[in-house]
């Protein structure tokens, strides 16, 4: 049991979070595919950085650390959740899309949804977040030729999604 | 279309697309840090509720295994504290003298008897053995001092006759706690329940002979709060308000004209040390690493 704190909140944490809640929103819906659940990631990502925010914020980098727990409550969640693919474009409140390249946005992202959780976890971590090799490795605890591994296999299905989608588009 | 050669080169502009289509959701820093607060309270209060009526059960960030069930008062058990894959590593030292050194001033402070005290140092590891009675305590040990002002049952209301503490049960809603001279009180659902954080407590002398002594505590704001609408409240003709530190109940808060100011008094028959101990224990402000590790127990025969 603990002690109830005094209910203001630890210093600094909620500028952190200002500051930084919404780019780990971003991260956490391109991983889960749905917003409810990234929100409800983000938001115990947050709530397990704060008990030991006294620590967390010393460090150099806090947000790297909630980025890691926030991959590892991901993880957690699609093990409980099994592995069933996210629906595309669900009705889930998102705002209409202006990316002119509909088609292509869409067989792509349809393709990430399709790849297994680490694996999408990885390529939104290096090509969304722009996280270095070694740097990915850190915050999921794998090895450095596993993220290597893992990001290419990645591409290599959204390769063949996307040829796919190209041999319909022609044969249509 | 583009070409399978690019893909690398377009898949982060992809994603900040589909990310751009999510409407940004707004974080309330106090909501997240009273959520936080709340379940590791609770997550904490599961353990001793389990640990009380030895049950088989989990907890902790990993799922560690209580395997404490059907103790005998006899029985020896040994808590064992590991740093759970989610906590900084390497854990913030305690303060001077090491974490051993830490543990034994704290073991002192809860007058806990018998308690071998064995550190890993190749990574975090700390085994606590002491006796079957005391395993919720054991297991508390890394938490901050607890305050909280329960809803107790007279005796001889339901559940029935006091039992020793090594005999604890779940009466349903209910759970029993020891007080001070080891024998059992029940003590109401959670929900009834408030926890309170103190500001500061010290031990003060209110009459003469060496049983004199009682601790003062001055609480927050919220805690004052909590402690008027709680004990302000009309509750059955066999309840009653009553304090406890750390799952041991102490007794009756004496409400004085300075409780609106969120100062308390309870225990006014303790002796000099006695009162000091429980003071310390309550301004005590743990140890996070022993706090949030996950925890193991086993039992050994006495």
């Amino acid at each position: 049991m603990k002690r109830r704190p005094p209910p203001s909140v630890e210093p600094g944490f909620a500028e952190f979070v200002a500051a930084r809640s919404a780019a780990l929103f971003r991260t956490a819906v391109l991983i889960a595919g749905d917003r409810h659940v990234a929100e409800d990631l983000v938001q115990s990502a947050l709530e397990r950085a704060y008990r030991h925010w006294g620590r967390v914020s010393g460090m150099d980098a806090p947000e790297a650390y909630v980025r890691r727990i926030l991959a590892n409550l991901a993880a957690d969640h699609f093990r409980t959740a099994g592995r069933r693919p996210v629906e595309l474009l669900d009705q889930d409140g998102a705002a209409p899309d202006v990316y002119p390249h509909v088609d292509e946005h869409v067989a792509v992202i349809s393709a990430l949804r399709e790849l297994p959780p680490r694996m999408r976890t990885v390529l939104v971590l290096r090509y969304f977040d722009d996280l270095t090799e070694t740097q990915v490795a850190e915050m999921l605890g794998i090895a450095v030729g596993t993220v290597k591994s893992q990001a290419a296999r990645g591409l290599a299905k959204l390769r063949e999604s996307m040829d796919r989608s190209e041999q319909e588009e022609r044969t249509a | 279309m583009m070409d399978s050669v690019d893909i690398e080169e377009r898949l982060p502009e992809i994603l900040t697309a589909e990310a751009d289509r999510y409407e940004l959701p707004v974080f309330s820093a106090q909501h997240i840090a009273e959520s936080a607060v709340r379940k590791g309270f609770w997550r904490q209060r599961k353990v001793l509720l389990l640990a009380a009526v030895g049950l088989l059960g989990t907890t902790g960030a990993g799922g560690a295994v209580i395997a404490a069930a059907g103790h005998e008062a006899h029985d020896r058990v040994t808590v064992t504290f590991r740093l759970n894959e989610t906590f900084p590593y390497p854990p913030t030292a305690p303060p001077a003298g090491g974490v051993q050194e830490w543990l034994r001033n704290r073991v002192h402070a809860e007058g806990l008897k018998d308690v071998d005290i064995t550190v890993r140092q190749d990574r975090f590891a700390v085994a606590v053995k002491g006796r079957a009675a005391d395993l919720e305590r054991l297991r508390m040990l890394g938490l901050p001092g607890h305050l909280s002002l329960l809803r107790v049952w007279s005796s001889g209301t339901v559940p029935t006759s006091a039992q020793h503490c090594t005999e604890l049960q779940k009466f349903g809603p209910a759970l029993q706690l020891c007080d001070s001279s080891g024998t059992a009180v029940n003590v109401s659902g959670e929900r009834d329940n408030a926890d309170l954080h103190v500001v500061e407590a010290h031990a003060e002398q209110r009459s003469a002979g060496p049983d004199g002594w009682t601790v003062v505590t001055r609480l927050d704001a919220a805690g004052a709060q909590s402690l008027s609408n709680l004990s302000g409240q009309v509750i059955g003709a066999h309840e009653r308000m009553w304090l406890s530190v750390d799952a041991t109940v102490y007794g009756q808060p004496a409400l004085t004209d300075a409780a609106r100011d969120g100062v308390v008094e309870f225990g006014s028959g303790f002796t000099k040390q006695e009162a000091t101990d429980l003071a310390t224990i309550l301004m005590t402000p743990g140890y996070d690493a022993l706090a949030n590790a996950d925890t193991t127990v086993t039992v050994t025969g006495g």
